[in-house]
């Protein structure tokens, strides 16, 4: 997962639920109730470090699904952000095959 | 309220599952403001009892419960399910109902039911035990192994039965039906456990494939099966990918399913670790759990209880009422999290737990007097024993010896003193059982010794628990036992190690299995096995992990990252560490901090070494157990929960050195045969060998005067001047037989004192290793009380807080004895001046504040805790000073106290080792052939048995070769041919008429069924005779011909040894060209059988073997350089000759010395010395610095060298790795009798690379070397003086090893310096730095001085 990845600025609410998105020079809104979960990163090849104390986001990280538009009458997309813990960073990933099943869910 | 209650925790001590401690995540509960907590480790209840314990400090209640699989009816699926996802029927959580609580929580209390005090601990103990004991035979079908207790036979409930054995592919888990049993209590009560349901159940994974019907199909059942009430659902989401386990939805689906059928359902957050920070840990342990890598953790997620993400932490109140809501918006009824919330804290209430009445918490049980035989009152049954005892040891024909200080009259008044206290603490029962348990041992036929503070009380001494008469040694019984201190004693029974799981066993049989048990402990990760792990984990290669984990050197992974940049062993890590960085690699850094998490964590339980628990009848309420790799049941508490559970454990030790000591007396006796030979052969009359070392300077200091009329000093035996045999008159401990009774045998005998004191101890029990050789050496021992002394001496307290110098200079006396004032000289006056033991501690604290024994007991194990040591201060002081004591006194006895307090000995326990220390010694004394032959059969030191070989050679003990006519499974002593009276080594005389002789057990490989076989047909006439008789493997008997072992039968004229060797490759490739051929079973036997006939060669009684004699000669015989080779191959020892053997060349030309000839030459000699690495040890050090001693085995004895940190880093990593080494170093002389090497430089001898020194290499760097000498030694280190007089300041070592002080006249060559202690060419034994320092002027005419070449 998470095989492309942009930056993105995200806007908090808050209850530090996700309001706005700054992707592509533009301004997103979410216009749905997000869905937060947190996914397991492979933390072994991507950190330079596990020392104890290192804090939390070392073996998991926030992952966002959002309903944006950029205006009222424009129809919604959805998008995923993961949000890393240990830097703040947002960033835009591709979730391709978990779409089903969280509809399905939800 | 704050907080909520966890109900699903796993402790640390779920071993490869649980990340963090009961006091950790107890602290951290109650911070957040929770009432109770839970500890539900996977399996078992292994961390319960600390859990229990941390509550109760915190202010918590505790829950227990445990998690457990649960198993199918069906094996043969629970099995198939093991590879893949759990068992067929998942995994569940088990509380168990406490009574803490009982008036809360109505509505649950009437749906549930009351439950009796202790029903709810009761039925969790047996479920574990039940869940663990399928790993147990009869389950496999063997019924007939079943053994059940009348209890068990009563209730049905299994018990592990004695001599059952695990079966590790077994796993771990309940069935329904017994977890229903084990619900199910007493009639109209409720049930007595609660089963909570969660994602892991079969439930919550039917769940969790949308299979709703099979789950209702699932919840129906359990609803049925368990009693009313007995089934809860448990709701976890740790917010995973939508659909997922553990994520939101799978709960939310949980709860529908709960509502629908009217299960009340719970939250919990299967809790790995307190903060979020313990994720990648607990990632860690799920690899090594499974055995992969952490790359392919995403496929396991899941299975077997690896994590979904990272959260599953200990989280906060408000945290999980947030996930309450988040479920109850996602279920669309908010209402929900109030009411999941509400049922999770009533629950908790139901289950939480009052100790003392529901689990006996802290009130000690003995088994029932009924059990010991005995009707009565267990006080008067334990004073009619002791008053058997005090007629047997203290009748009017007893010396004064035996009384101690406290003269005839003190035996009385010190007996009612210590019934009164046990009898107040209500511990007869104690006694009693402990009594029996060693009256049983004694029956055995088993050597015993008891040890430990035990030894401190003459009850012990008069019951036969103890062997030492703490009279006569002036020992305290308050250091065992007080009024003050009402934990149950602990009393430690050695008994001969060949022996120990017999005694286990008779101990089970004695007692019941219902009331005893094994003891376990915690084995945890320490730096290699951690490294180990990690490397694993990390999915670095084996070898390299390996390479890392065995340079891995004293010091805890903790604190692996600062030892890298440290540690010279290290210097290879380091610097791939630089390269995997500079290429951007993370995996060293990762390795490093990976294998610093996993320190210390629990790994697995294990039978613990000595600990038997006995109880009464009720014991298996009280405690799981489950299979040890004996077969028998061991409880799932280690040591620290003992008190605690208020159980009883008795330290049952297998010792090898009272194996040793028992082979040893049984080969004397046999081999003599009478009192009257064993007398001679022993040389027994004699008392000193001062004749002997008369005119040998080097052994000034070894031979004393016996003053008249020493007496034993254990008083235990008339003072006996060894008497002359006439007429067949014996010593008393000698009987006319032959045997010894080393209980009565003075510990007076002068001549065994001697040896000790020329420090030829290998082998002797306690004083073997250098750094205690070097510190007897110095001390000198004249008597028992001084191997009290030494023994108590030679710990890391004293060693590090510099007790030793001033004890041996007052004993010496080079220094004035001096103490602080004259109350307290009579206290100190046997250690001179200085604070050696525990009870001098709890004298002086009772001299000078009168605060009674058992109080100063209290107050000493106060001392060295920073936390409450400024009370005891306090006290101290105001006590001294109210009594009028100066206030410079006061000061100086303080320092004292606060600084050996903490670190003194108990003398009861140096007691307890001197006297197998002494029996060793006196053994190796009079009977070196019989001892050598106990060392070699039960391999008791610290020394590899090859080095016990090379010292009987050098005592001048024939070996004799193995033979399979003469050599059996064990080492024999026998007769040979040979002058009276062999005197290789000073102290030890050889009889010259004795020797030993190898056993097949020294041959890899020869498993005990052929040894045994081998032994029974022997005697054989030919090759052919040993094959179709003893039938070794073919392997084995061509390694039984390379040994020599067939050499008798080869004939003069025809092929040797190696010719047969050749043959019988021959006939093992089925070569037409061997001889005859071996016999192997198979369909073709009979034809094989034929073709061996070929040559008419029948194995015939004609006493030539027709097999060797018929074998050509072509093949030359081995060079003795061969030979040993072949022997370490096959033996693992060097049989026939030394293996620097081969070096002796080298070592000639370059000049090494010999490490006998190290004592001829002054300290601070500069030499090469090499040998075979036989020792290595690091013993923690005052200053911090780490001191590497090794020993090396030279063939003419051990040199002893001690690497400081410079020598370290000019060695590098060849200090651990290499086993052939060459050192360059200079020698201190440690004691009359005593040199050591401090190392400077080392070569690897076997490394083919190694740049070894050239002929003139000492002459050639004599220059360099003094030069350095010269130089100011920057690395010196002063500790000031504390305590003034009483603590001396350590000087450190030049770093170049220039410790010479008393140096002999310039020019003069090769002459033993007169040792005097503390002349500063001395160093303190074992934990030594270098003392003194030195005038550089001195240094400056250093000379090196060398003996001759070798040989």
């Amino acid at each position: 997962m998470g095989l492309f990845t942009q930056s993105v600025q995200v806007v908090l609410s808050a209850a530090n639920l996700p309001l706005r998105l700054g992707w592509q020079g533009r301004e997103w809104h979410v216009c749905a109730q997000p869905v937060r979960w947190y996914e397991r990163r492979a933390w072994w090849a991507e950190s330079a470090r596990a020392e104890k104390g290192h804090g939390p986001g070392l073996v998991d990280h926030e992952i966002w699904q959002l309903q944006i538009r950029l205006g009222e009458r424009d129809a919604p997309r959805t998008v995923y952000v993961s949000h890393q813990l240990e830097t703040g960073r947002w960033r835009l990933i591709n979730v391709p095959e978990q779409a089903n099943e969280i509809r399905a869910t939800a | 309220m704050n907080g909520f209650s966890h109900l699903h925790v796993s402790t640390a001590f779920s071993a490869h599952h649980g990340v963090d401690r009961p006091e950790t995540l107890a602290s951290a509960a109650a911070a957040d403001g929770a009432w109770a907590l839970a500890c539900t480790d996977r399996d078992g209840l292994f961390g319960a009892v600390k859990h229990v314990g941390a509550c109760l400090s915190e202010g918590l209640a505790p829950i227990l419960g445990v998690s457990l699989d649960v198993q199918s009816g069906k094996r043969k699926e629970a099995r198939a399910g093991n590879s893949g996802s759990p068992g067929p029927s998942g995994r569940v959580v088990i509380l168990a109902r406490g009574t803490a609580l009982e008036q809360e929580e109505k509505r649950w209390r009437s749906r549930l039911g009351a439950i009796t005090p202790g029903a709810g601990y009761s039925a969790l103990c047996h479920l574990v035990t039940a869940a663990h004991h399928r790993g147990m035979p009869q389950d496999a079908g063997l019924g007939a192994l079943r053994d059940l207790s009348p209890e068990a036979r009563h209730t049905g409930r299994r018990v592990p039965a004695v001599g059952q054995s695990p079966d590790p592919a077994e796993q771990v888990g309940i069935r329904v039906k017994e977890l229903a049993r084990e619900t199910q209590s007493a009639a109209g009560n409720g049930p007595s456990l609660l089963t909570l349901l969660g994602p892991d159940s079969d439930v919550g994974r039917a769940v969790l494939h949308r299979d709703y019907r099979g789950a209702r199909v699932l919840l129906r059942a359990w609803k049925q099966a368990l009693p009313e009430g007995a089934c809860v659902i448990e709701l976890i989401t740790h917010i995973s990918r939508p659909g997922a386990p553990y994520s939101t939805a799978h709960a939310v689906r949980m709860l529908r399913l709960a509502r629908e059928l009217g299960v009340p359902a719970v939250l919990s957050n299967a809790v790995r670790y307190v903060n979020p920070d313990g994720a990648a840990t607990a990632d860690v342990l799920d690899a090594v759990r499974v055995l992969s890598p952490l790359t392919e953790s995403g496929e396991r997620v899941g299975v077997d209880g690896a994590q979904v993400n990272g959260q599953g932490w200990l989280k906060s109140g408000a945290q999980m009422r947030s996930l309450a809501a988040e479920i109850a918006r996602e279920i669309g009824d908010a209402s929900e999290a109030a009411q999941i919330l509400g049922d999770t804290e009533a629950v908790a209430a139901a289950c939480a737990l009052d100790p003392i009445p529901d689990m006996g918490w802290g009130k000690p049980v003995v088994p029932e007097a009924s059990v010991l035989g005995l009707n009565g009152d267990p006080q008067q049954l334990l004073r009619a024993r002791c008053e058997d005892g005090l007629r047997r040891w203290f009748g009017p024909e007893a010396g004064s010896e035996a009384f101690g200080k406290a003269g005839r009259g003190g035996a009385r008044d010190r007996l009612e003193h210590e019934l009164g206290v046990i009898g107040d603490l209500g511990f007869a029962g104690y006694f009693l059982t402990v009594s029996t348990a060693t009256d049983l041992i004694r029956g055995l036929g088993v050597r015993s010794a008891a040890r430990g503070s035990g030894a401190s009380s003459l009850v012990a001494f008069l019951t036969g628990i103890s062997h030492v008469n703490p009279l006569a040694h002036d020992l305290i019984f308050e250091r065992f036992l007080s009024r003050d201190r009402t934990s149950l004693p602990d009393i430690d029974v050695d008994v001969e190690s060949a022996q120990r799981h017999r005694v286990y066993r008779e101990l089970f049989r004695r007692f019941g299995q219902e009331r005893t048990t094994l003891m376990s402990m915690q084995n945890a990760y320490r730096a290699r096995g951690a490294v180990r792990d990690a490397g694993m984990a990390l999915g670095i290669q084996g070898e390299e992990v390996d390479q890392i984990a065995k340079s891995l050197w004293r010091f805890s992974a903790s604190s692996f990252r600062d030892a890298i940049g440290t540690m010279p062993e290290l210097r290879p890590l380091a610097s791939r560490l630089e390269a995997d960085r500079a290429k951007g690699g993370n995996q060293v850094d990762l390795l490093v901090d990976l294998t610093e998490r996993l320190d210390r964590l629990p790994r697995h339980i294990s039978m613990h070494p000595c600990g038997v628990i006995l109880s009464d009848a009720r014991l298996l309420h009280r405690t799981p157990v489950q299979a040890s790799g004996l077969g028998l049941p061991m409880s799932q508490f280690d040591k620290h929960d003992m008190d605690p559970m208020g159980l009883l454990k008795l330290d049952v030790l297998g010792v090898r050195m009272q194996s040793t000591i028992a082979y040893t007396l049984e080969e004397i006796t046999r081999i003599h045969g009478t009192g009257q030979s064993v007398y001679e052969q022993g040389q027994h009359n004699r008392v000193s060998m001062r004749g002997w070392y008369e005119g040998r300077s080097e052994f000034s200091g070894v031979v004393r005067h016996v003053p008249d009329g020493a007496g034993a000093p254990d008083g235990m035996i008339a003072a006996s001047v060894p008497e002359p045999v006439s007429d067949g008159a014996l010593p008393g401990w000698l009987g006319q037989d032959g045997v010894i009774d080393l209980a009565r045998v003075p510990l007076d005998d002068e001549a065994t004192y001697e040896m000790i004191r020329t420090t030829n101890t290998l082998g002797v029990f306690q004083i073997e290793s250098p750094g205690q050789r070097e510190l007897i050496g110095k001390l000198a021992p004249v008597e028992f009380n001084d191997l009290i002394i030494d023994i108590s001496l030679f710990r890391p307290g004293p060693m590090q807080s510099d007790m030793v110098r001033p004890f041996l200079e007052q004993r010496h006396g080079f220094a004035e004895e001096a103490y602080p004032h004259p109350d307290l000289a009579p206290i100190l006056a046997e250690t001179h001046g200085v604070v050696v033991f525990h009870e001098q501690v709890l004298r002086m604290l009772d001299v000078m504040t009168g605060c009674g024994l058992a109080q100063a007991d209290v107050l000493r194990r106060r001392l060295g805790d920073p936390v409450k040591e400024p009370a005891v201060e306090r006290f101290f002081r105001a006590k001294t000073t109210e009594r009028g004591y100066p206030l410079a006194i006061i000061d100086k006895v303080w320092s004292t106290l606060a600084a050996f307090g903490s670190f003194g000995f108990c003398k009861a326990h140096g007691a307890a080792f001197a006297v197998p220390t002494y029996h060793s010694a006196w053994l190796k004394t009079h009977h070196p052939e019989a001892f050598l032959a106990g060392l070699f059969e039960h391999d008791p030191g610290m020394y590899p048995r090859r080095l016990l070989i090379a010292e009987a050679r050098r005592l001048g003990v024939p070996l004799l070769p193995l033979d399979v006519n003469r050599s059996g499974l064990r080492f024999k002593v026998e007769q040979v041919p040979g002058a009276q009276g062999v005197e290789a080594v000073p102290g030890v005389r050889a009889s010259g008429r004795l020797g030993v002789r190898l056993a097949l057990s020294l041959m890899t490989g020869l498993s005990e069924a052929e040894a045994m076989r081998l032994e029974a047909h022997a005697p054989y006439d030919s090759v052919a005779d040993v094959r179709e008789r003893a039938r070794p493997t073919r392997t084995n008997l061509r390694r039984l011909a390379q040994l020599g072992a067939l050499d008798s039968f080869l004939v003069p004229g025809a092929g040797g040894r190696t010719d047969l060797v050749h043959h019988l490759d021959a006939q093992r490739d089925g070569g037409a060209n061997g001889v005859g051929a071996s016999r192997t079973e198979g369909p073709s036997k009979a034809k094989k059988t034929a073709r061996q006939q070929v040559d008419g060669q029948m194995p015939l009684p004609l006493g030539v073997d027709l097999e060797t004699s018929a074998l050509v000669p072509m093949f030359g015989q081995e060079s003795p350089l061969e030979q040993i080779r072949t022997e370490l191959d096959l033996t693992a020892a060097d049989l026939s000759g030394h293996l620097m053997q081969a070096h002796h060349p080298f070592l000639d030309k370059v000049g090494a010395t010999p490490s006998d000839s190290l004592l001829s030459l002054r300290s601070g000699s500069r030499v090469l010395v090499a040998g075979v690495r036989v020792a290595t040890q690091t013993p923690p050090m005052r200053s911090g610095e780490r001191v590497v001693f090794l020993s090396l085995d030279d063939g003419h004895g051990c040199v002893d060298i001690a690497f400081f940190t410079h020598a370290q880093h000019d060695t590098g990593p060849l200090l651990f790795s290499s086993n052939l080494m060459l050192v360059e170093g200079v020698t201190r002389r440690t004691g009359p009798r005593a040199v050591s090497v401090q190392a400077l430089k080392a070569w690897d001898l076997q490394d083919p690379m190694a740049v070894l020194p050239e002929a003139d290499y000492l002459e050639r760097t004599e220059g360099e070397w003094r030069a350095s000498l010269r130089r100011p030694q920057d690395h010196s280190v002063t500790v000031p003086h504390e305590g003034g007089g009483w603590y001396r300041g350590i000087v450190r070592a030049g770093t170049k090893g220039a410790t010479a002080a008393s140096l002999a006249p310039v020019g003069a060559r090769a002459q033993p310096v007169p040792w005097r202690p503390g002349d500063g060419s001395d160093v303190t034994g074992g934990g030594s730095e270098g003392l003194g320092s030195l005038g550089q002027a001195a240094l400056g005419q250093a000379r090196s001085k060398r003996a001759g070449g070798m040989g």
